[in-house]
């Protein structure tokens, strides 16, 4: 036991003795704190004061736009009507908002002879017209709101129930954004909501039949859209957690680097100069050395991840005060929440398993190939592409053979930590498998990764 | 005497080819042995299979009674040595080099570290980084290193590579003290023939994988030389008809005012009755040293010959 201390020890002073990681760690902090002071900066409200990107001359370019086309075709008529509407009330038309909302909905109704998107009576899509001309001149977001309500009672003539859920939803959106102004931030939750239990109604009424996993996700969805109008809450995210997360992402890109470059030379180096054969004469088994040195690297690499995310906790808490937000969760059929730096710190530490894999993998190829050049450098290369490669493997390979790769089952936090907009797009649905059989396959994968290393520097000549 | 290393029957190949074949050798306590081979021969793979870099494919090395595969640490613990250049941390300073290398042995003060960086001379260096030190020096930290621990053996394989013949010297000394005075057997292999010849006890020769024979070097030069020869100097115009018919078969050689006679130690003061009888002057008298180097070249053809 004292003599793995003791190599540990010689590990660690090899380790902190190195140049290029101090220099790796400063760029680090220098990077890092620059992110979040810029964040700071560009999300303060005085910011963009004196910036119009897009003011009304969006609107007007597209409006000059669609008057230089044929003004005969019916679809012209319909987006110059659109503009012109907001650019009376001095509306961006790359900014959403519910009058915007409303004039593009607009547009689908003078269309509906058309393209017959809706499967209304064509007397009502002329009042639905009128009400909604009516709402967008007044460009109050409650008269929107009330056309929507109306639009959807006209397309759900037949079901109370079905038009009384979008009333419902909208009521509660009303009461979480009185001012109308967070548009972007609840307008998706309600829409979102509505959907869900549209889904659900479906399902009870045998219309369309979900599968017991589909279910108990629009359940919970549904649990988890409701408390965050109901509380007037987010949940995603808050300034806190932005600037911290931009800082988080930035480090630990860093500490891959990093520990890449630790784990690649570590036993490759020391064969290639020579000075291993200090280590094997001394009077300790290969076995120790081997331990030794991952544990030294792991430590370095664990202490930098510490660092990252105190670094990155400590400067977004003094810039953005401590008012952290709430991170929201179900859990069990309840709603939980939890401060969004704890929320941070685990999602960031299932990144950081991700960095371990890509360790074991350097080390195994530095013990295998006994090469620094080529284990850092596929170490990297792989890591570099491990998006580009799990995307064309995830194409090309049969959905449980794609299950198996290592690229399937990374990538923890994301699965954990889904937003629903993630989930909606099906972007994180890159695997089917629970979360724990990712668990048990990367632990597997580590063990088999690490005794390949071990064999080879062990049993091998040096 | 205690043999602090042996050898059985062990064998090494790489890739079929067999590089050790079923050598057999012991190294006792205090001694210095020199381990001669050509080029090629397996020295340095003898070495490393008993430093540990090498797997053994058959047979045993035993270090002070330790078995090498079955108590690795101990027989391990009793070793120390110098593999081609010693390899230091750059970065690190010879006294942090030294000081990581004594963690991994048990009982090494700080007292004996400042002694044995004494020992090697490099007191005044020994903070400086190793990046700025010339080969000799981290030849000494590497020696520093390897004695550190007071190993019951030391193996040096090619010490002198790069150094001066100042720094030959100093390391002859050394080595020759550590041996007799703590008593360590001294195992070293090296090209460098005129100073093994000064510097070893035994010698032992290894020729394509094969463990030729081990002697004292005495017995060494002697039996390659077959027989002890003197140089007496007399005058120039000595009758050399007159001189073979004085010795008969002792009679060697007449050259240059050198005349070259075979006796032994005990038979000289007969050979300068003999000269003095007829009036030859003798100038001056010394024993005819076979060289190492002669004496290895005919051992080995010998032994490759008898193949």
């Amino acid at each position: 036991m004292n003599k793995l201390v003791a190599l540990y020890r010689n590990e660690m002073v090899k380790i902190i003795r190195k140049v290029s990681i101090l220099v790796i760690l400063i760029v680090l902090t220098v990077v890092c704190v620059a992110a979040m002071v810029l964040y700071k900066i560009s999300s303060s409200d005085s910011f963009f004061a004196d910036f119009d990107f897009f003011g009304t001359d969006g609107t007007q370019e597209q409006l000059e736009y669609y008057r230089s086309l044929d003004q005969s075709d019916i679809e012209v008529q319909a987006e110059i009507e659109r503009l012109e509407s907001l650019a009376k009330l001095g509306l961006d038309v790359y900014e959403d908002g519910y009058v915007q909302e409303c004039a593009e909905t607009r547009v689908g109704l003078r269309l509906n002879s058309v393209y017959e998107r809706y499967l209304i009576p064509e007397e009502r899509i002329n009042e639905l017209i009128d009400v909604f001309n009516k709402a967008i001149a007044s460009g109050d977001y409650k008269a929107c709101i009330d056309a929507d309500n109306q639009l959807h009672d006209a397309i759900y003539a037949d079901s109370r129930e079905l038009s009384g859920i979008y009333r419902e939803v909208n009521e509660l959106l009303i009461k979480c954004d009185p001012t109308g102004e967070s548009y972007s931030v609840f307008r998706p939750i309600a829409s979102e909501l509505a959907e869900n239990r549209i889904c659900l109604y479906y399902d009870d009424n045998d219309i369309e039949i979900l599968t017991a996993g589909e279910r108990d996700y629009y359940l919970d969805n549904v649990l988890l859209s409701t408390y965050k109008l109901e509380n007037g809450i987010d949940g995603d995210s808050s300034r806190f957690y932005d600037s911290a997360d931009i800082s988080v992402e930035i480090g630990l890109f860093m500490l891959a680097i990093l520990s890449i470059i630790l784990a690649g030379s570590s036993i490759s180096q020391e064969i290639a100069t020579g000075s291993i054969k200090a280590l094997i004469i001394s009077p300790v088994k290969r076995w120790k050395i081997f331990a030794a040195k991952l544990a030294s690297i792991v430590t370095v690499s664990t202490a930098v991840f510490l660092y990252v995310y105190l670094l990155s906790f400590g400067l977004s808490a003094a810039l953005f005060g401590s008012d952290f937000g709430e991170y929201i969760y179900i859990s069990g059929g309840a709603v939980h929440s939890i401060a969004f730096p704890v929320k941070l710190l685990l999602s960031s530490l299932l990144d950081y398993v991700d960095i371990l894999i890509y360790i074991f993998f350097a080390y195994m190829l530095s013990s295998l190939t006994r090469n620094t050049a080529l284990s850092v450098g596929i170490s990297m290369a792989v890591y570099f592409c491990s998006g580009l490669i799990s995307t064309v493997s995830a194409l090309i390979l049969n959905k449980e053979i794609f299950a198996f790769l290592p690229f399937a089952n990374l990538s923890l936090s994301s699965r954990v930590f889904a937003s629903s907009s993630d989930i909606m797009a099906g972007t994180q649905m890159i695997t089917d498998k629970p979360i724990i059989f990712s668990v048990v396959y990367l632990a597997v994968f580590s063990f088999c990764m690490l005794f390949i290393a071990y064999d080879s520097f062990v049993r091998r000549d040096v | 005497m205690n043999a602090v290393l042996k050898i059985n029957n062990v064998s090494k190949s790489f890739h079929k080819r067999k590089v050790i074949d079923n050598i057999s050798f012991e190294v006792y306590e205090g001694e210095v042995f020199g381990f001669l081979g050509p080029n090629g021969a397996g020295k340095t793979t003898t070495i490393k299979m008993i430093m540990g870099f090498l797997s053994i494919d058959s047979g045993s090395i035993d270090i002070c009674g330790y078995n090498l595969n079955d108590d690795y640490e101990k027989a391990m613990a009793q070793l120390g040595g110098i593999v081609e250049n010693p390899e230091l941390y750059r970065d690190l300073s010879g006294r942090k080099n030294l000081e990581m290398y004594a963690r991994l042995h048990d009982g090494v003060t700080k007292e004996r570290i400042e002694e044995v960086i004494n020992l090697v001379g490099m007191a005044n260096r020994i903070d400086d980084k190793v990046k700025r030190y010339s080969l000799g020096m981290k030849q000494r930290i590497g020696l520093a290193e390897a004695i550190l621990h007071k190993p019951k053996i030391l193996i040096l394989d090619e010490p002198t590579n790069g150094l001066d013949p100042a720094g030959i010297k100093a390391l002859r000394m050394i080595l020759t003290d550590i041996a007799h005075k703590e008593n360590t057997a001294v195992i070293v292999s090296s090209h460098q023939l005129a100073e093994m010849e000064l510097m070893c006890d035994r010698v032992g020769v290894i020729s394509a994988g094969r463990f030729i024979g081990e002697q004292p070097i005495g017995e060494f030069l002697k039996s390659a030389a077959g027989e002890e020869r003197y140089i007496f100097d007399i005058p120039e115009d000595s009758d050399i008809q007159l001189l073979r018919d004085l010795l008969g078969d002792s009679f060697v050689e007449f050259k240059g005012g050198k005349l070259t006679v075979a006796a032994t130690k005990e038979s000289v003061p007969d050979v300068v009755k003999l000269l003095c009888g007829e009036n030859i002057a003798i100038t001056g008298l010394n024993r005819d040293n076979i060289s190492l180097e002669e004496a290895f070249i005919d051992y080995t053809e010998g032994a490759n010959r008898v193949e």
